[in-house]
């Protein structure tokens, strides 16, 4: 089968410069190589939605740019819906939908429904598809108060559910989304996402998004994750908790100050309160026979045992899998 | 194949968008009257000052004639793409324009032309009728189309060599010093601020073989009757083929510069 895209070993190398000092007059900087991709290979199939995860610089930013023919590879191939994104940039863009999130396509001076009308003529949509999607967007997105006013007068939340909209009126088979939901309120961001998943069951349309914010990585079937310009994971939430998730957060509740030093060889306490202890367990070590038999030692009121949250596992894994990828910059 | 239906919709939302800026536009509009006749006090004096009754040809009413209508036809020449492809290279907003199925370039230049429209039916085109009216010109049918013809490939000739300039910013960022030295150089080669009938006969004569000359002395000019259509068509075959190559060495410097963006925003 054909993957929706294609990444096959890709670097991206470009000329960056660094000021030598922070004075009023340091005027001179060194120019050094930033490489911002490092041979990365990926494949997404169709109907996927794929988490690109990675720190601030990592490269996902550089590599969805590839993607979508705006950044010319130093190196590598890749194929996005069959097609070479640089040679064939426009036959790509009108099968594919791009929010880039700090660069929105809105016009600043005109309410969005001008930019609404302006992507129905760039794509050709026709005016009855048109006006259906446009309706389903502002209902879901609560846009009806929004998109007849002046752009500059919307807020970050309410232009970067605009600029969705605008992106995704032409209906795309591949919708690339860099931090879509930055700036956006809570009941937005799960309007956005289950527009997503609308989207996906109804026209088994392809999602790459990248996210800082671990509610979105949660409807992703998979998540790829870059640091330096390296892939440094590729598989499922559940194989991410598998190898870098497995402690387990033990919460305990005394009736009285305890000793707490007896509880450093079960795990790692990460809080203590008055009368309350949180630390992290290695399931090896705290097995269910010791823990019955910490319970019973009396003095607990109340205990809860949970999963480590998903930050705390990305974390786990940028400091892992980071320390091992090779550096991606070179001062020259 | 040229998005025809999508640049035309962008030139259209360059206009509207445009429109958000009224008073800007009353502001300029009273400018366009000022410039000239800061320009006719100097030549003024040097007419008055010479005791010359013409110079290159020119008297000194011809000369006001001449920067009444200087002002709206380089008006209409002008162009927007250095700023606009500047701007969306510093801020990173090219990013979002190759996302759409549209030709860069090509958008670029629909922009700057809905911008240049908007000065012709605001601006350019009001200066051009008062100065018509107070100078009492005598138009023909043929001096007008030969004048539109004139605007059109003036206009032409200067979009593409700012494009050239503009795609310079990809390396450099910032190319507003070039753009200003390029206006610069355009004024006085296209005779906005000196006509070309003030400069010796020797550098009129090279002056006239530029395409600059189409930008604003031929089409003044033109409405003032004191060119041959002989010169016209010459003028305007030599403008057409230095666009025309200019055309084709922006296409390629464009396939490859754009290559050497690096982050395109971050």
């Amino acid at each position: 089968m054909d993957h929706v895209i294609d990444v096959k070993n890709v670097s991206k190398k470009f000329k960056a410069y660094e000021n030598k000092g922070s004075g009023l007059f340091s005027f001179r900087r060194k120019s050094y190589l930033k490489r911002a991709l490092n041979g990365v290979s990926l494949t997404i199939d169709k109907g996927e939605t794929v988490a690109l995860l990675g720190k601030n610089g990592s490269g996902k930013s550089t590599l969805i740019k590839i993607m979508c023919g705006i950044l010319f590879p130093t190196s590598g191939s890749v194929r996005v819906l069959g097609l070479d994104p640089w040679e064939q940039r426009i036959s790509l863009s009108r099968r594919i939908g791009v929010v880039l999130g700090a660069h929105g396509q809105l016009y600043w001076d005109l309410p969005a429904i001008d930019t609404f009308e302006l992507m129905r003529k760039v794509y050709g949509i026709p005016k009855s598809d048109y006006q259906g999607r446009l309706d389903y967007y502002l209902d879901l997105l609560e846009l009806r108060d929004v998109y007849k006013r002046q752009v500059r007068t919307l807020s970050l939340g309410e232009q970067m559910k605009c600029n969705f909209v605008a992106s995704i009126l032409h209906n795309p088979e591949l919708v690339i989304l860099d931090e879509p939901t930055i700036g956006v309120d809570l009941p937005s961001k799960q309007a956005l996402r289950t527009a997503i998943l609308e989207s996906r069951k109804e026209n088994g349309t392809t999602f790459l998004l990248t996210t800082h914010i671990v509610e979105d990585i949660t409807m992703a079937d998979r998540i790829l994750a870059l640091d330096k310009g390296n892939v440094i994971f590729d598989g499922s939430k559940r194989k991410l908790e598998t190898l870098f998730g497995n402690k387990k957060v033990v919460e305990l509740e005394f009736s009285e100050t305890p000793d707490y030093d007896k509880y450093v060889e079960l795990g790692k306490i990460t809080k203590v309160e008055g009368n309350y202890l949180r630390m992290e367990a290695d399931p090896k070590v705290l097995t269910s026979a010791r823990f019955t038999r910490l319970l019973s030692k009396g003095n607990i009121i109340d205990y809860r045992v949970g999963e480590q949250d998903l930050s705390g596992i990305l974390m786990r894994l940028y400091k892992v899998r980071g320390a091992k990828a090779p550096r991606g910059e070179g001062h020259g | 194949m040229v998005n025809l239906s999508g640049n035309f919709a962008l030139f259209k939302a360059t206009i509207k968008s445009q429109m958000a800026y009224k008073t800007d536009y009353a502001i300029s509009l009273v400018f366009g009257i000022i410039r000239p006749l800061i320009l006719l006090a100097v030549w003024g004096t040097i007419y008055i000052g010479t005791g010359l009754s013409t110079i290159g040809g020119l008297t000194l009413a011809s000369t006001a004639a001449y920067f009444f209508l200087a002002i709206p036809v380089t008006m209409s020449t002008n162009e927007d793409v250095v700023e606009i492809m500047q701007g969306d290279i510093q801020q990173g907003a090219i990013a979002s324009s190759l996302v759409k199925p549209m030709s860069y370039p090509l958008g670029v230049i629909c922009r700057s032309l809905g911008g240049v429209s908007l000065n012709v039916v605001l601006l350019a085109l009001p200066l051009m009728l008062l100065s018509i009216a107070v100078f009492h010109l005598a138009l023909t049918p043929s001096m007008v189309l030969l004048f539109v013809v004139e605007l059109i490939i003036g206009s032409a000739f200067l979009h593409i060599v700012n494009f050239i300039i503009a795609t310079l910013s990809i390396q450099l960022t910032n190319v507003y010093g070039m753009m200003i030295t390029m206006w610069d150089i355009t004024t006085l080669l296209s005779g906005a601020t000196i006509p070309l009938n003030f400069f010796p006969a020797a550098v009129q004569h090279v002056l006239l073989l530029l395409p600059f000359s189409m930008v604003c002395y031929m089409p003044v000019m033109t409405l003032l009757g004191m060119v041959s259509e002989a010169q016209v068509l010459s003028g305007i075959a030599i403008t057409l083929a230095g666009t025309a190559l200019l055309a084709v060495a922006a296409y390629f410097w464009w396939r490859h510069v754009a290559k050497m963006m690096g982050s395109a925003g971050g």
